[in-house]
C-alpha cells in the first residue's frame, strides 16, 4: 500500500474552443490545467487555490475522471488510472466522491434526503449491515442532521444543512479521498464555520483525505496541511501551509495573500499591500515565458521568453519561478 | 462582420441546393407516373412516352434536376419545332395541366400571397406586441386579464372557424364586400380601396391567430427583462420608466421576438392555404393546393415546395444579420 | 452640519401569501459626506433591503415602506420615502448613486459602454452624445480603464469582471453623487481584483467627498474600509458603532460569534473555529423577544426569562456604540475579553 492516496504525475487537460456552427472547427486551445504534478497522502488535506480560469476545479474534476486527461498520469492508492475506462472506474467510484459548491443545484429536488444518500449503496449494489435506511439515518446523525428527516426532499432544508446532506452522500461509501470543490464559498460565515469544523472531525474520524478546492484562501489555511497555489493551469508553488502563507516565495503567491483582507481594522491599516496590476490574461492566450509575468513586478526579460521550471527549493517547498522573494 | 455575412451567404446557398435536391429524389420516388396523368382515356403507352419526353421526365432525377436549375437562370423550351414552348429565365417549369409557364403562375399568384403575409404581419406584430407590453406592465390587472382571454381565444380558435365566422357575419352580413369581387387581384396601385377590402380581412384573421402567441410571447419576455439586473442599474441611474422600457427593456425583450417573427413571416410567403381558401384569394397556397389535389401538376408542386423553402432559409439569413446588428455578441463570435 | 444621510425608524416588508415578510425593521443611521458606513450581516439579515428603499428601486406594489431616509441636500432636506416618485427618480443618478454585486449582469448587453455612461451623464447635464462620449472617456480614464478612447465604444462583454465593476463605478459617479450605496461591489471577483476595487472606492471617495454605504458580508472588506459598522441579524441592527469598537470592544454575542467564526489567513490556528450554533430564523412571523436568542451563548446570563419575551432596543451601552442585548455593557465587555483570550489560546 502506497502512502499517498493521490498522485498527479504532470497532469495536462486542455479544452478545444471551437467556432460553432455545422463545421464546428476547432479555434484554439484552452490549457485549463497545464502540467500539474502533486500528491495527496492518506489522511491529508491539500487545499488548491487561485483565482478563477486558475483550473483548480479542472484539476479535481479530471481526478475524478468526470475529464479525461489530456496527458499525464492519475494514480489512485497505488493504480494508475489514468487510461481505466468508464466500467473499469466503477470499483474505484466508491472511494473517491465529491462535494459541490452549489449545495441547491447538486441535489435532485424531487428526491427525498434517504433517496439522496442510499443512491451510492444502490449504484454499487452494497447492502450496508444493518439495512440501508439504518445506514443513512447513521450518516444523517454523524453529519449533525436529525435521523428522523429521512423522508424530506431538499427544499425544506438550509443551505447549510443541504451541504451536509451532500457531505453524507459523499461519505455513504466511506471514500479514501473525497474531493471538495468550493464547499464552503456558497455558505453564510456562521454556516462556513459549522461545515469546515464537519470537515475536520469526519477526517480525523475517518481518515478521509481532502482534495480541498477553494478561493478562500483563509479557510483554505485553516484546514489544509499543505497548499498548492495555481495560475493559468499551472502550479505556482506548492509547499506546507504555514510554510506557504508565511514565507511565501513566489511573488503572485505574495501577492494573492496580500489581497486577502484581514478581519482587524488596526492590522489593515497598516498593512502595506500588492496591488497587482491588470487582470488575469485569457487562458486561450496566455504569455510567453513564465505565465505570470504580465501581472509581476518583479518580471525581467528571461521572464518572458523562458518557462521557471518548477524546482524543490527546500523539503516540501516546490517554486517556479525566476526570481523568487528572499526566504 | 462582411466575413459572418459571406459565410452565412455561403451557408444559405448550400442549404437551398440541398433542399432542392432533396424535393427531386422525394419526387422521382412518388409512386405516381405524372406522364400516365397528361392524358385521359384515351391514352395509349406511345402518347404517354412521348409526353414523357416532353415533360422531360425521361432522364434520371439528377439530370431534372440539372435541367430545372439551369432553367432558373437560362431559361427552358419544351418540344421542338413550331409546338417549342419557352420559358424565359427564371423559368420554374411548365405546367402542362394550366398550359402556362410555372413562372408567370408564381407571378400571379405571389403578389396577392405577398399582401396577405404582409398585412397580416403588421396586423400581427402591432397587435401581439402593444398588448403584450401592456399585460406585462399591469401584470395581474385589467390589461393581463383582457390579454390572457385574447390569448386563450386566439391559440385555441383555428383560423377555418374564426375566418369563416368572419366571412359570415361581417363580411357577407354587411355586405362589405360584393362576393362577385371576391377572388379578383385587385391592384393596390390603380384600385387601393378595393385592395383594402379585399385584403383586411383575410390579414385580421390570420393576424388573430398569430397575435395570440405573440402577445403571450411579448409579456413573458418583457416580465423576464424587467427583472433583471441592467434594468435595475437603469432605474438606479434615474432614467423615467417610459425611457427604461422602451431603450433599455424592449430592446432586449424583443430581439428574440424578431427570430420568431422573421420565420413566421417566411413561412406565410409560401402560402396561407385555408386562409386563401376562405376568402377565395388566388395565392400560393390555393395555387399549390389545387396542384397537389386536383391536377398532381409536379411542375407546380416543385416550384412551390422549393420558393417555400427557399423563403424560410432567405428569412433565416436575414434575421441572423439582423439579429448581429441588434445582439453585440453576435457580432464578435 | 447635519450628516448627509439620516434614515430614522425604517421599515420594509414583503407581504406574501404565508404572511409579511419583515425583512427590515426598525432601520436608524446617519452618513456623513466623506465617510464609509459598512452594513455588515449574512443572507436575509436586511442590509440590501432597506438600502434599496432609500434609492427607491423596490416595486411600490409588493413592498411596504415606512419611516424616513432624509438627504441634506444643498436645496434642503429631502425625505426620500415619503417625497413623490418623480422627486425620488430625480435624485437617482445625481445625488445618490448604486452600484451592484454582479457587475456581469448589470449593465446592458445590447448598448456600448460609451452609450451607457453618456446616457447617464446627459441625464443631468446639458449635451449632445458626442460630449457624452467625451464624459464617459474621461470617466473611464479615471477609474483606471487603460486605453479609455477605444473601449468606450466596447460592449460589455468584451470587458472582464473587475472591469464591468470599475465601469460601473463611472456610470454611477458621472454626476458627482453625494451619497454611493455600493452592495457587495467586490463579492463576485478574485481577490486580487477586490483589492484594485476597494482602492478605486476609498480613491474616488476622496476625490468627490462622497459618503459611501458599503453593504458586504465579509468582516475582512470591513476592516479594510469602513470608518463605522452596521451590523445586522435577522431584519434589524444589532450593533451600531465604530469600526474598532466593532472589532476590539463588540457589546454584542452576534458580532462577537461572527468575528470568532471566520478563520484569518495571518494566523496559523489548526484548532476548531468557534462556531454559531443553528442557523438564523425565518423572517416571516418573528417570535417575540431577541431574534438571535436561540443561537446565543449568554442567554443564560440574562436573569429572568426576558431574551424570549421582550426584544431587546438599540440603545448605546457605551458612547457612540449603541447595541441591541439585554446583557449590561460591563457584563458584555467582560464576555467578549475573556472570549477572545480563549480564541487566541
Amino acid at each position: 500500500m502506497s502512502e499517498n492516496v493521490l498522485t498527479l504525475e504532470n497532469l495536462t487537460k486542455h479544452f478545444d474552443t471551437t467556432t460553432g456552427g455545422v463545421f464546428n472547427k476547432v479555434k484554439g486551445v484552452v490549457k485549463a490545467v497545464d502540467g500539474v504534478t502533486l500528491d495527496v497522502a492518506r489522511g491529508e488535506t491539500v487545499g488548491l487555490v487561485g483565482e478563477s480560469g486558475c483550473g483548480k476545479t479542472t484539476v479535481g474534476r479530471t481526478v475524478l475522471k468526470l475529464y479525461e486527461p489530456t496527458s499525464g498520469k492519475i494514480i489512485f492508492d497505488g493504480q494508475d488510472i489514468t487510461k481505466l475506462s468508464r466500467r473499469e472506474m466503477k470499483p474505484l467510484r466508491s472511494q473517491m466522491q465529491m462535494i459541490f459548491q452549489d449545495p441547491f443545484a447538486s441535489l435532485n429536488p424531487r428526491h427525498t434526503v434517504g433517496t439522496i444518500v442510499s443512491a451510492s449503496y444502490d449504484i454499487h449494489g452494497i447492502k450496508p449491515e444493518g439495512g440501508t435506511k439504518k445506514a443513512v439515518q447513521e450518516l444523517l446523525e454523524r453529519v449533525g442532521l436529525n435521523p428522523e428527516h429521512i423522508n424530506r426532499f431538499p427544499h425544506e432544508f438550509s443551505g447549510g444543512q443541504r451541504q451536509r446532506i451532500g457531505i453524507a452522500r459523499a461519505l455513504a461509501l466511506k471514500p479514501k479521498l473525497i474531493v471538495a470543490d468550493e464547499p464552503v464559498s456558497a455558505l453564510d460565515v456562521s454556516i462556513q464555520a459549522q461545515v469546515v469544523n464537519l470537515l475536520d472531525d469526519l477526517q480525523q474520524e475517518l481518515g478521509l483525505a481532502y482534495l480541498f478546492v477553494a478561493h478562500d484562501l483563509s479557510v483554505v489555511q485553516h484546514i489544509s496541511d499543505r497548499v498548492v497555489v495555481m495560475y493559468l493551469g499551472k502550479v505556482m508553488e506548492m509547499a506546507d501551509t504555514a510554510e506557504l502563507f508565511f514565507k511565501p516565495r513566489h511573488p503572485y503567491t505574495k501577492a494573492l495573500l496580500s489581497a486577502v483582507p484581514i478581519p482587524d481594522p488596526e492590522i489593515e491599516r497598516k498593512r502595506e499591500r500588492i496591488i497587482l496590476r491588470g487582470d488575469l490574461p485569457s487562458p486561450v492566450n496566455p504569455p510567453a515565458g513564465c505565465v505570470f509575468n504580465t501581472r509581476c513586478w518583479k518580471a525581467q526579460d528571461i521572464c518572458r521568453t523562458s518557462v521557471p521550471a518548477l524546482v524543490e527549493i527546500s523539503p516540501k517547498h516546490t517554486l517556479a519561478c525566476h526570481f523568487p522573494e528572499p526566504a | 462582420m462582411l466575413k459572418f455575412v459571406s459565410r452565412r451567404l455561403a451557408y444559405t446557398f448550400a442549404v437551398l441546393v440541398l433542399v432542392s435536391i432533396v424535393v427531386f429524389i422525394i419526387f422521382n420516388y412518388l409512386p405516381i407516373d405524372p406522364a400516365r396523368l397528361t392524358c385521359g382515356k384515351s391514352c395509349f403507352p406511345a402518347l404517354i412516352e412521348a409526353n414523357r419526353h416532353r415533360l422531360g421526365l425521361d432522364v434520371p432525377w439528377w439530370e431534372q434536376w440539372w435541367r430545372f436549375i439551369h432553367g432558373l437562370f437560362a431559361g427552358r423550351s419544351y418540344a421542338e419545332g413550331s409546338a417549342a414552348i419557352v420559358c424565359g429565365a427564371p423559368s420554374f417549369g411548365y405546367s402542362f395541366n394550366q398550359h402556362s409557364c410555372v413562372t408567370s403562375l408564381i407571378g400571379q399568384a405571389f403578389p396577392v400571397t405577398f399582401s396577405l403575409a404582409i398585412g397580416s404581419f403588421i396586423l400581427w406584430m402591432i397587435m401581439g406586441i402593444s398588448l403584450g407590453v401592456l399585460a406585462a406592465r399591469f401584470k395581474g390587472r385589467m390589461p393581463d386579464r383582457i390579454a390572457t382571454v385574447f390569448v386563450l381565444v386566439g391559440t385555441s380558435l383555428p383560423t377555418f372557424i374564426s375566418g369563416l365566422l368572419i366571412l359570415l357575419f361581417v363580411v357577407l352580413k354587411f355586405n362589405l364586400i360584393n362576393p362577385i369581387e371576391m377572388g379578383q387581384w385587385m391592384s393596390p396601385f390603380s384600385n387601393p380601396w378595393g385592395y383594402f377590402k379585399e385584403f383586411i380581412f383575410p390579414c385580421i384573421t390570420l393576424a388573430l391567430a398569430y397575435a395570440a402567441t405573440y402577445t403571450r410571447f411579448t409579456r413573458s419576455n418583457v416580465i423576464e427583462t424587467s427583472s433583471e439586473d441592467f434594468i435595475r442599474t437603469a432605474k438606479a441611474k434615474g432614467l423615467s420608466s417610459g425611457v427604461i422600457l422602451r431603450k433599455h427593456t424592449l430592446r432586449a425583450a424583443l430581439s428574440p421576438i424578431l427570430t420568431i417573427a422573421g420565420l413566421d413571416f417566411a413561412g406565410l410567403l409560401g402560402g396561407a392555404i385555408i386562409t386563401e381558401q376562405i376568402f377565395n384569394l388566388p395565392g400560393l397556397g390555393r395555387l399549390s393546393i389545387k396542384a397537389v389535389l386536383t391536377d398532381y401538376d409536379l411542375p407546380v408542386i416543385l416550384s412551390t415546395t422549393l420558393l417555400a423553402a427557399a423563403f424560410v432559409v432567405i428569412a433565416n439569413l436575414v434575421v441572423d444579420i439582423a439579429y448581429a446588428f441588434i445582439d453585440p455578441r453576435v457580432r464578435v463570435a | 452640519m447635519k450628516p448627509f444621510l439620516e434614515v430614522k425608524n425604517l421599515n420594509v416588508s414583503f407581504p406574501t401569501e404565508d404572511g409579511n415578510v419583515n425583512a427590515s425593521q426598525d432601520i436608524s443611521f446617519e452618513v456623513a459626506l466623506g465617510e464609509t458606513l459598512a452594513i455588515v450581516g449574512e443572507s436575509g439579515s436586511g442590509k440590501s433591503v432597506s438600502n434599496l428603499a432609500i434609492m427607491g428601486l423596490h416595486n411600490p406594489a409588493r413592498t411596504i415602506i415606512s419611516g424616513q431616509a432624509i438627504l441634506n441636500l444643498e436645496s434642503g432636506p429631502v425625505d426620500v420615502i415619503t417625497a413623490p416618485a418623480e422627486t425620488v427618480r430625480r435624485l437617482r443618478g445625481k445625488a445618490m448613486a448604486m452600484i451592484f454585486q454582479d457587475p456581469m449582469s448589470s449593465l446592458h448587453p445590447y448598448y456600448s459602454i460609451g452609450d451607457q455612461i453618456s446616457e447617464a451623464w446627459r441625464l443631468y447635464n446639458e449635451g449632445n452624445k458626442k460630449d457624452g462620449l467625451k464624459k464617459a472617456t474621461e470617466m473611464l480614464d479615471l477609474v483606471g480603464i487603460p486605453d479609455a478612447g477605444r473601449r468606450v465604444n466596447e460592449y460589455p462583454h468584451q470587458f472582464s469582471g473587475g472591469m464591468r465593476q470599475r465601469v460601473m463605478i463611472a456610470m454611477a459617479l458621472v454626476n458627482n453623487p453625494q451619497l454611493l450605496i455600493a452592495d457587495e461591489p467586490t463579492t463576485a471577483l478574485d481577490v486580487t481584483v477586490q483589492s484594485q476595487i476597494l482602492q478605486l472606492l476609498r480613491d474616488m471617495q476622496k476625490e468627490f467627498n462622497m459618503a459611501v454605504i458599503l453593504i458586504t458580508h465579509d468582516l475582512g472588506v470591513v476592516a479594510e474600509v469602513a470608518d463605522r459598522v452596521n451590523v445586522m441579524y435577522a431584519g434589524k441592527i444589532v450593533e451600531q458603532a465604530k469600526v474598532d469598537e466593532i472589532y476590539y470592544r463588540s457589546l454584542q454575542p452576534y458580532t462577537m460569534g461572527l468575528l470568532q467564526s471566520i478563520p484569518r489567513v495571518d494566523q496559523l490556528d489548526s484548532h476548531r473555529l468557534k462556531t454559531i450554533p443553528g442557523q438564523p430564523p425565518s423572517l416571516i412571523g418573528l417570535p417575540a423577544g431577541c431574534s438571535f436568542r436561540a443561537r446565543c451563548e449568554f442567554a443564560s446570563h440574562v436573569p429572568g426569562n426576558l431574551c424570549a419575551t421582550v426584544a431587546p432596543a438599540l440603545e448605546e451601552k457605551a458612547p457612540a456604540h449603541l447595541t441591541r442585548c439585554h446583557l449590561t455593557s460591563a457584563q458584555l465587555l467582560e464576555l467578549n475579553t475573556s472570549d477572545v483570550r480563549g480564541s487566541h489560546n
